[in-house]
């Protein structure tokens, strides 16, 4: 294995680990709404609770994958692209882990926003027709772009990726040109 | 500019990004009761402060954080600035963008009816009931557009903010040669 992959690896296995302490303390604040709340209440501490269960789920996956499947991932996030003689070889492999990194980060937060906001709809608010817990088009739209959006970047977001490696190399070649420019007038 | 001295500036700028965003939450919440909520008012002047400081001015700092510069060591390339100020800066972006989908959303709906708003305004003289809304509601469309528009700026690379930072780190590392020699 190599430094990239280790790299890779370290990094991801620190997001399963904050996404394991922080669904922790998720789960631990909930539990109370749902133990100790009256009946009326009840359906939003089952709200919560269903959104840390999804969110345990997630989490117990991606533990699984990250950790049991690591040098699967890191192989596939170093990836081949360019090789180890030029001098850019390093940047689309960053902008691959950190693509990873954020689609995780990103569907950890959407998914069990999704759930307990439909957990809520469905046990609360068709239930006592009460002002919170109403569900807009927006919601779910939002919503759904944000799965999405997560899910691409999980997948590496190839075509971003080779977008801001290209525009990347732009910006140091142009910074290049001008600079010879400059040292061109000065020589004049 | 340094290794030790780019990886301090890119750690500034991401705690940059953190704070101007609290500063908008801050500014959001001090909006609901404008002129009386002198807390958030306060706290949103104190993170705006500081995310200026780290933003703009973090040189200083990224050379105390990163220590005095060893014998061997060569200021960085110009890709590893560039690079490295590219990626953190989309990692800001789209940690940013995705709660503001909702808004990206009801923005798009509100351009599809906006022409009819519009009409009904210089045809009919009627105003919409969507512009009586309440002050603390144009404060936080105002945020909400504020924080989107980041979030994509951000996501996209931020061309200036990092062709500034670059000139700057430049700039920097002369300094350091110049020091060391």
């Amino acid at each position: 294995m190599n430094d990239l992959r280790k790299l890779a690896r370290i990094i991801l296995i620190g997001l399963a680990v904050y996404m394991l302490v922080t669904w922790g303390i998720t789960f631990i604040a909930a539990l109370p709404y749902f133990v100790f709340a009256d009946s009326q209440w009840r359906p939003i501490g089952f709200g919560q609770l269903l959104s840390a269960l999804s969110g345990a789920v997630y989490v117990g996956v991606v533990f699984y994958v990250l950790v049991r499947k690591a040098d699967l991932w890191s192989a596939k996030i170093v990836g081949f692209d360019e090789p180890r003689e030029t001098r850019v070889w390093w940047v689309p492999f960053a902008f691959r882990l950190t693509m990873i990194f954020t689609g995780l980060l990103c569907l950890y937060w959407v998914i069990p926003r999704i759930i307990s906001g439909f957990a809520r709809y469905y046990f609360y608010y068709r239930k006592y027709e009460a002002s919170r817990g109403n569900l807009t088009l927006y919601d779910v739209v939002g919503w759904i772009i944000q799965l999405g959006l997560g899910i691409y970047l999980v997948c590496g977001a190839p075509h971003f990726v080779r977008w801001q490696v290209k525009k990347t190399l732009e910006h140091c070649k142009r910074w290049e040109e001008a600079d010879s420019i400059s040292d061109q007038e000065a020589g004049v | 500019m340094t290794k030790w001295q780019l990886i301090a500036k890119l750690t500034l700028t991401v705690l940059g990004i953190c704070a101007l965003e609290q500063f908008l939450t801050y500014a959001e919440y001090s909006g609901a009761d404008w002129g009386q909520n002198y807390y958030f008012g306060a706290m949103s002047l104190v993170s705006f402060v500081v995310a200026c400081w780290l933003l703009f001015l973090p040189d200083g700092w990224a050379e105390r954080i990163a220590g005095p510069i060893g014998a061997n060591e060569q200021p960085v390339g110009r890709i590893s600035v560039v690079g490295g100020f590219r990626i953190v800066l989309a990692f800001c972006g789209l940690v940013v963008l995705p709660d503001r989908m909702g808004f990206l959303v009801k923005a798009a709906a509100f351009i599809v009816v906006a022409p009819k708003i519009i009409v009904n305004m210089i045809v009919y003289r009627h105003i919409d009931q969507v512009f009586y809304m309440a002050g603390s509601a144009w404060v936080r469309l105002v945020i909400n557009i504020a924080k989107t528009a980041l979030g994509i700026y951000l996501a996209l690379g931020a061309p200036r903010f990092v062709r500034w930072q670059a000139r700057d780190s430049e700039a920097l590392g002369n300094e350091c040669l110049e020091s060391k020699a």
